[in-house]
């Protein structure tokens, strides 16, 4: 028979048993759709940090050293800074204090002691005013920049700009407030206070450094440059590799991904289990279509079938009802992705994972229904036409 | 009957079934030819062997012994595939209960051997009308075996087995589900058939459907014990 002829005549059958050909998709469309939802809140996951893990642009160099007895010293930064590529480096320091205004007073926040650069480097904006400037820096100027949060908790819907505020008793000028920006690698930006680097010797800190972003001149030359700032600080510092990381953003970003993938990979893994039970619900079908359609597999045989067109015919229907549930559930997988994205969770589905699903729904097909073909093909025809 | 028209020949042939402790002879040293364009009639009680008779014949089964010659060539040297393609181009069968396929219209079921000949559907379904014409049912075509009668779906499997113009109709008890008018209409038609060339051979326990044959051969035990010529009147 035409390869044609069969695909129709398997259309044929399982529109003659609709319910159970229904029944039969239920299995495969459950196990592509949870493979599609559950691959798309995987990746939208995995998206969603990269994307405020990059934020901060690919250019930047994480410089932390971890010994509690070496730090850099100012000099040491500038040192730092005049390394070949890079562009900018923006040392900070994380103070925790008491800032308050009038009766409204917040404990322990957090206070960040910045230079000049670091606004940019990390790509924050300013909603009013203006940032840390040299002139703050030398002359240890006490002002600061206020956080969103911060600025509404302190002064609710008055422009904090010129006004002042006590950060431990003392008194600072606002000179600038920052635009929304949500937290960011773990910093709540919104809920902080920045102050110039050198005023923070007046909340009892050193100007030695230990924290520091460096900004690069050609982000696709991270690696050396990274190897260059791991020199210096071994040289300088005397340290071992233990007691500081140098990480580009890259590199967190390919780390971030590496985890991603694990974690999608370990979601289809799970969903893939409700395919192998939908697969071995069709192979329990196409046995029962099999027995049930003993007769005319020997009317079929004694009408000029081959083994071949006998196998083929079940095959093919077994093929057709996974594909046909593997895209509707792909479809459902897309509608539920829609759903989700409602609740505010990232859902990404992605060509492949979809071309992906549509070739293992035939696959199951071809593996879970070659069992019950090859059984009707190899049944010999007049034990088929003698059975009921 | 000359040598080169014979198009059934079964050389001393033989099949034993094993049932329990017991061996069945079904066929016992059985010879047989038909000729082209004969009409036999293979009479005998139901266990006498002709099931198994008109299993051999039709490829449905093989001999342990003996030789069966179809158009000349010894079955036993063909592959599965090629046993297939006899029974679709040479054979046509005739069941006692028709063995339509029940979810297809009378028209489809006449056309699935042809489709097994590769023939596309468009011309599977005009020569599968042409075939339903001829047995009367041209007008019946889109009927499903369930809403056919007994006869009408009789006509059906005739069709059918007329359909890639079969060397030999093998027809098993034709009239076996059939009532007594309906039955001699649907003998009728075979002879109608025979009339047109047709090679036949008819297996029934029924010897006033025997008769219609121009040959008779009694079946028993697994013997072909006897054989009457007659011309039919």
């Amino acid at each position: 028979m035409k390869f044609i002829e069969s695909i129709k005549l398997a259309f044929r059958n399982i529109r003659a048993n609709k319910m159970r050909s229904g029944l039969t998709m239920l299995g495969i469309i459950i196990g592509i759709a949870s493979v599609i939802a559950l691959v798309g809140v995987g990746n939208g996951a995995a998206s969603s940090v990269k994307s405020s893990v990059s934020s901060m642009g690919t250019d930047i160099v994480t410089v932390k050293i971890q010994s509690d007895d070496a730090s850099l010293s100012e000099d040491q930064v500038t040192a730092l800074g005049a390394l070949d590529n890079v562009a900018a480096v923006a040392p900070y320091k994380s103070i925790s204090a008491t800032v308050s205004r009038g009766d409204t007073s917040t404990s322990r926040s957090t206070i960040l002691a910045i230079n000049q650069s670091y606004l940019s480097i990390n790509n924050v904006e300013l909603a009013s005013g203006r940032g840390i400037s040299f002139v703050d820096l030398d002359n240890a100027s006490k002002v600061c920049v206020i956080g969103s949060d911060l600025a509404t908790t302190l002064f609710s819907l008055a422009d904090p700009v010129g006004q002042s505020l006590k950060i431990d008793g003392d008194q600072y000028t606002v000179i600038g407030v920052l635009a929304e920006t949500g937290s960011s690698m773990g910093v709540d930006i919104d809920s902080t206070l920045l102050i110039p680097y050198s005023t923070a010797v007046y909340l009892g800190e050193d100007t030695s450094n230990s924290s520091l972003y460096v900004q690069l001149t050609d982000a696709t030359q991270a690696d050396a440059t990274v190897t260059r700032i791991e020199n210096y600080i071994r040289m300088t510092l005397q340290i071992s590799s233990d007691d500081y990381s140098v990480t580009s953003q890259s590199s967190m970003i390919a780390a971030m991904e590496d985890i991603n993938s694990t974690l999608s990979l370990m979601l289809a893994g799970i969903a893939s289990i409700s395919l192998v039970v939908g697969g071995i619900g069709v192979m329990n079908v196409m046995l029962v279509s099999v027995s049930e359609r003993t007769r005319e597999i020997g009317v079929r045989k004694s009408l000029g079938a081959r083994r071949r067109d006998i196998l083929l015919q079940f095959l093919i229907e077994a093929v057709v009802i996974s594909v046909l549930g593997g895209i509707i559930g792909i479809l459902m997988g897309l509608f539920a992705g829609i759903v989700i994205q409602n609740f505010g969770t990232g859902f990404e589905a992605s060509g492949d994972v979809i071309l992906i699903a549509f070739v293992t729904s035939a696959a199951i097909g071809l593996i879970f229904g070659s069992f019950p073909a090859y059984r009707a093909s190899a049944l010999s025809p007049i034990e088929a036409l003698r059975s009921e | 009957m000359s040598e080169n028209s014979v198009t059934i020949s079964l050389q001393d042939v033989s099949k034993v079934y094993q049932m329990g402790e017991e061996q069945i002879r079904a066929l016992d040293h059985v010879s047989f030819d038909v000729a082209k364009g004969e009409y036999v009639a293979i009479e005998g009680p139901s266990g006498s062997g002709k099931s198994t008779f008109m299993n051999l014949v039709g490829l449905l089964d093989v001999c342990d012994d003996g030789r069966y010659l179809l158009d000349g060539v010894d079955v036993a040297t063909l592959s599965d595939d090629q046993q297939a393609a006899i029974r679709n181009k040479k054979i046509g069968f005739i069941f006692q209960n028709f063995n339509l396929l029940n979810k297809m219209t009378a028209l489809e079921n006449v056309e699935v051997p042809l489709m097994y000949q590769g023939m596309d559907e468009k011309r599977a379904a005009q020569q599968a009308a042409v075939y339903l014409d001829k047995v009367e049912l041209g007008s019946r075509t889109d009927h499903l075996p369930t809403q056919l009668s007994g006869g009408q779906q009789q006509r059906v499997a005739i069709a059918r087995a007329l359909a890639c113009q079969p060397e030999v109709i093998l027809a098993d008890e034709p009239t076996g589900a059939l009532d007594q008018k309906t039955g001699s209409d649907i003998m009728d038609l075979l002879d109608r058939l025979n009339h047109e060339g047709q090679t036949i051979i008819v297996i029934t326990h029924d010897h006033k459907v025997a008769l219609r044959a121009r040959r008779i051969a009694h079946m028993m035990d697994g013997h072909l014990t006897m054989e009457d010529r007659h011309e039919i009147h």
